[in-house]
């Protein structure tokens, strides 16, 4: 099976790789500025905590923000390439104190933040672009399985993506109707379309979905997706008003676009 | 064919393949099965936008037939579909008010439920 080959055996440049790590270290630098400016409102003395298990003792709010601070340091080292391996373990310890605190930390992509920076922590994405590597003589091939696994795992945010929105609320264009509604530009869209445009943005946007999923893993098809795929997340961004998260996540998602080949081709095995 | 010199250590290098296919299966059941939750978005699901979960009402009921209604907005900085707020919001309403004798939860489609202080 051609994925199963190209986990073992592909390599790629750490040039590559070092892309992705600066892009996923940006987004983490920015995401934990975010939550510090609002951690004392979330963990203040009358802010509701919310446990993952009901009724289990929850980390104090001093210990949430200084693992906040720790993901801070970490994300700067992490983006520099400096003591590459030790700043991602810290950062993706630390990623992981502040979700498990409390539900309300828990956002789609702060998780696919930590599952990236997981997979690049374990792959020589300090090979090129980092402050680590200044006056050495650099690698020209690397392995490149976590390239392939970030490449998969996009392409699985945008596959559950659209096969959540299987549903009646969401086809009907009610979901995509509130969401638009608390925004200007999203209100304005709501009122021009009227129902039957709601229900074909719905529709569309889970077809949209389904299709950037595979097709970012085609190798025909993947310069096409890219363009579509930007254009789709500029789309959200304009619409709907959390505009800070939705950036963050489209650049997270952007990470699976920075490769120049798709994963399992034969030419990506020794792809630049 | 790489040359294997350009390779980095060990711990750079391709882990096992069951590893990764590991990888790759947690990250393709966990969703799956949470398309078959109760209940939508779930965290760890990629079930953005996916639904509209409301948030349910609150009326807080104090000795002396006294009521109000809690604005849900000023309780939470950051608002969550995923979590299920009439669990969590009565506790934590009569840890803040000594003076509190019940909660009356009211979620759409459901009866309303009261839930007394301890």
């Amino acid at each position: 099976m051609r994925l199963f080959d190209d986990l073992g055996a592909r390599t790629v440049s750490p040039r590559v790789l070092g892309n992705m790590r600066a892009l996923v270290g940006v987004v983490a630098v920015a995401k934990s500025l975010i939550l510090l400016d609002l951690a004392p409102r979330m963990l203040g003395p009358d802010a509701l905590r919310v446990p993952w298990i009901f009724g289990l003792p929850q980390l104090d709010a001093q210990t949430v923000q200084i693992a906040l601070v720790v993901w801070l340091v970490a994300a700067v080292a992490f983006l520099i390439g400096w003591q590459f391996r030790a700043a991602a373990l810290l950062l993706a310890a630390s990623i992981a104190v502040v979700l498990s605190s409390d539900q309300h930390f828990f956002q789609n992509h702060v998780y696919l933040l930590l599952l990236l920076v997981i997979l690049l922590g374990f792959s020589a994405a300090d090979g090129a672009l980092s402050v680590s590597q200044r006056g050495g003589a650099a690698p020209q091939h690397v392995p490149g399985w976590p390239v392939t696994l970030i490449q998969w795992q996009v392409s699985i945010v945008y596959l559950f993506g659209a096969l959540s929105k299987l549903n009646i609320d969401y086809l009907s264009g009610a979901t995509t109707a509130g969401a638009w509604l608390n925004g200007a530009t999203g209100s304005w869209l709501v009122g021009v379309a009227g129902s039957a445009g709601m229900i074909t943005f719905s529709v569309a946007s889970v077809v949209l979905e389904l299709w950037l999923a595979f097709s970012l893993l085609s190798q025909t098809r993947r310069l096409a997706a890219i363009v579509v795929g930007v254009l789709f997340h500029l789309g959200l961004i304009v619409t709907i008003p959390e505009r800070a998260d939705l950036t963050i996540f489209s650049l997270l998602m952007f990470t699976a676009y920075l490769p120049p080949t798709a994963p399992s081709t034969t030419a990506s095995r020794s792809a630049v | 064919m790489p040359n294997t010199a350009d390779l980095t250590g060990s711990l750079r290098s391709s882990p096992s393949r069951m590893v990764l296919w590991a990888w790759l299966a947690l990250q393709l059941v966990v969703p799956t099965a949470l398309l078959f939750a109760p209940s939508r978005p779930r965290p760890f699901g990629w079930q953005m936008y996916s639904a509209t979960r409301p948030t349910p009402a609150f009326t807080l009921e104090w000795p002396g037939d006294s009521t109000g209604l809690l604005d849900i907005n000023a309780l939470l900085p950051r608002r969550r579909g995923e979590i299920a707020y009439a669990r969590y919001v009565p506790p934590h309403l009569c840890a803040q008010d000594s003076t509190l004798r019940s909660v009356v939860v009211t979620e759409r489609g459901k009866a309303p439920s009261r839930v007394m202080c301890p």
